[in-house]
């Protein structure tokens, strides 16, 4: 685990925005921390990165040396915070000499970003999308190997959704770890290997990204001739269910049976499919089910 | 060490209001010790005299009391040094660059070195400034120019950078407190100009002598008012050890209260 909390609390007088928190983030995953807004998640990255104070409760980093953590850590937070009157790159100098990492590093990073150009220009001469662009390399300055982004495609421009979700993959291919808070649940399901959902400062639900939204051995399937096909799927022994639902045919095929065999098989009976896809559900469904049970339960 | 400073010199090295400033507070030392003459001149156009003495014959520039002249002349402009200092400090507040510092790896611990350790450089380099201007003035004006004379009250020097110093620590302990520039500059100079003052007085006449162990009062008592002597006044004309003493505390107490405050509050 790269990053472990336990029993996490904060209280903003007397409002619990955090509750206990037990939060494991694997090492190399690309983690998202979902939740309505005002659920904590930007309250617990604040905690974790120590610029808001626990009230109680601990956590560990398990990177650089004891003590040095954040200089190992690269983080994109909601809007990015730079000394308006300096340059691009005197603002990379700061960064630089807290992290300690050579100045040469600083026009390479600029080039990746694409602000070379504009490297001596002051920071409150920057669009938004430079001035976010700056905070990407910030982050990717001291060679992260881990990423923290919290809510980073708010006022961007599609493009820029783009490049951040680039980034991400980026980072995630090299084997760095990427925690990712955002209520946008088609970006964390797009990007994500794990996520936690939290509600009210609560953690409610952890897991694989896959193993929620996929379901294995279920797939869509369709041919020229649907009742030909549904009967030679009936009779099949490779398939333990077929079902017809709006002029879909959905089936549930034995575990360890890889798709192409049915499609061998009925090519073999002479129908040949025009599709064979799995059925996905989406994370969207997925996170309002698990607020639902979860409401239900605390009514319960 | 050499981090923290380097870390401070790359955040005021491109900040042109700082610059600007700190110009101003040279100019505005080398205007009073030029002043200084200028206005006894002027006292003499006017016929003064100090009990058969012309104005313009007073030794104001002369070794060794040039030190103490010139030191108590720039504890009345510290007011700008502590202006440009309050600026540096809610800034980092108002960009939230603080909180970008911290989540970039500094620990507030480095933070608040780095002022401090600002604050020390710009009271050596004030310090440094007033020397260098003596010893020109000095040289030009003074009949005696003999090293013991020169050195003599040199003392005074050592008076200038622990005022400045514990100043300016006063001033990052407003700054860390209030947080905004405009409240914190406000509150700052009616503490030192009104509130403390007034509230000394009162304390002094209630309960007689107190009044030296107040923050600013003690930084004020360090170098006194030397102009008193030429009037045939009596006039401390040394820093006595315990109004040393009692400066450096309170510079201990503001550092220990800002360190405090960093420690304890949320960077939103």
């Amino acid at each position: 685990m790269i990053l472990e909390t336990i029993d996490l609390v904060k209280y903003y007088g007397k409002i619990k925005a955090v509750n206990k928190l037990n939060l494991s983030i694997p090492e190399h995953s690309v983690f998202g921390i979902l939740g309505p807004n005002g659920s904590g998640k930007t309250t617990t990255l604040g905690m974790v990165l120590d610029v808001i104070e626990k009230s109680s409760g601990s956590f560990h980093w398990n990177i650089g040396d004891p003590g040095h953590e954040r200089r190992k850590i690269g983080a994109i937070l909601e809007s990015p915070n730079f000394y308006p009157y300096l340059s691009g790159y005197e603002n990379l100098r700061v960064v630089g000499t807290i992290k300690e990492i050579r100045k040469e590093k600083i026009d390479a990073v600029l080039e990746e970003v694409g602000l070379y150009d504009r490297k001596n220009d002051r920071f409150k001469t920057y669009s938004l999308g430079m001035k976010q662009r700056l905070a990407i390399a910030s982050a990717l300055l001291a060679d992260p190997e881990v990423l923290i982004l919290d809510e980073p495609t708010n006022g961007l421009d599609p493009k820029g959704i783009v490049e951040i979700r680039e980034l991400i993959i980026a980072i995630a291919a090299e084997g760095r770890t990427v925690i990712l808070a955002s209520h946008l649940l088609d970006e964390v399901q797009k990007v994500c290997t794990d996520f936690c959902v939290l509600s009210k400062g609560s953690l409610i639900y952890t897991g694989k990204v896959d193993e929620l939204t996929r379901q294995k051995n279920r797939f869509s399937i369709s041919a020229p001739d649907p009742e030909k096909l549904v009967k030679a799927l009936e009779e099949s022994s490779l398939i333990n269910a077929v079902t017809l639902k709006d002029n879909k045919i959905e089936i549930f095929i034995q575990e360890e049976i890889s798709p192409d065999r049915i499609s061998k098989e009925l090519a073999e009976k002479e129908i040949f499919i025009s599709s064979l896809t799995p059925i996905t559900q989406s994370l969207e469904k997925r996170f309002i089910e698990i607020l639902a049970q979860n409401e239900s339960q605390n009514i319960n | 060490m050499k981090r923290l400073l380097l870390t401070e010199w790359i955040k005021i090295k491109h900040y042109k209001p700082f610059w600007i400033l700190t110009g101003l507070y040279f100019i505005s030392l080398l205007l009073i010790f030029a002043g200084g003459w200028l206005i006894l001149r002027w006292l003499e156009s006017q016929g003064a005299d100090f009990r058969d003495i012309k104005p313009t014959m007073l030794p104001i520039y002369d070794f060794y009391d040039i030190w103490h002249n010139f030191t108590y002349m720039a504890s009345i402009v510290k007011v700008i040094p502590a202006f440009i200092f309050l600026i540096l400090v809610t800034n980092e507040y108002s960009f939230r660059t603080l909180r970008q510092n911290i989540i970039d790896g500094m620990t507030r611990k480095e933070f608040l070195l780095g002022k401090i350790q600002f604050a020390v450089i710009f009271s050596l380099v004030s310090t440094f400034f007033i020397f260098v201007m003596g010893l020109v003035i000095g040289l030009l004006f003074s009949p005696v120019k003999d090293p013991h004379s020169i050195f003599l009250h040199a003392d005074f020097l050592v008076g200038h950078f622990i005022e400045m110093l514990v100043f300016l620590s006063f001033t990052l302990f407003v700054g860390i407190l209030i947080r905004r520039t405009g409240f914190a500059l406000v509150l700052l100079f009616m503490y030192t100009l009104i509130i403390e003052p007034v509230f000394a007085l009162w304390i002094n006449y209630k309960f007689d002598g107190p009044e030296m162990f107040f923050p600013v009062k003690a930084i004020n008592l360090l170098i006194t008012n030397p102009f008193s002597k030429y009037l045939l006044m009596q006039t401390q004309e040394h820093i006595l050890i315990s109004s040393i003493v009692i400066a450096l505390v309170w510079g201990l107490v503001f550092n220990l209260g800002s360190y405090f405050l960093l420690r304890k509050r949320d960077l939103l």
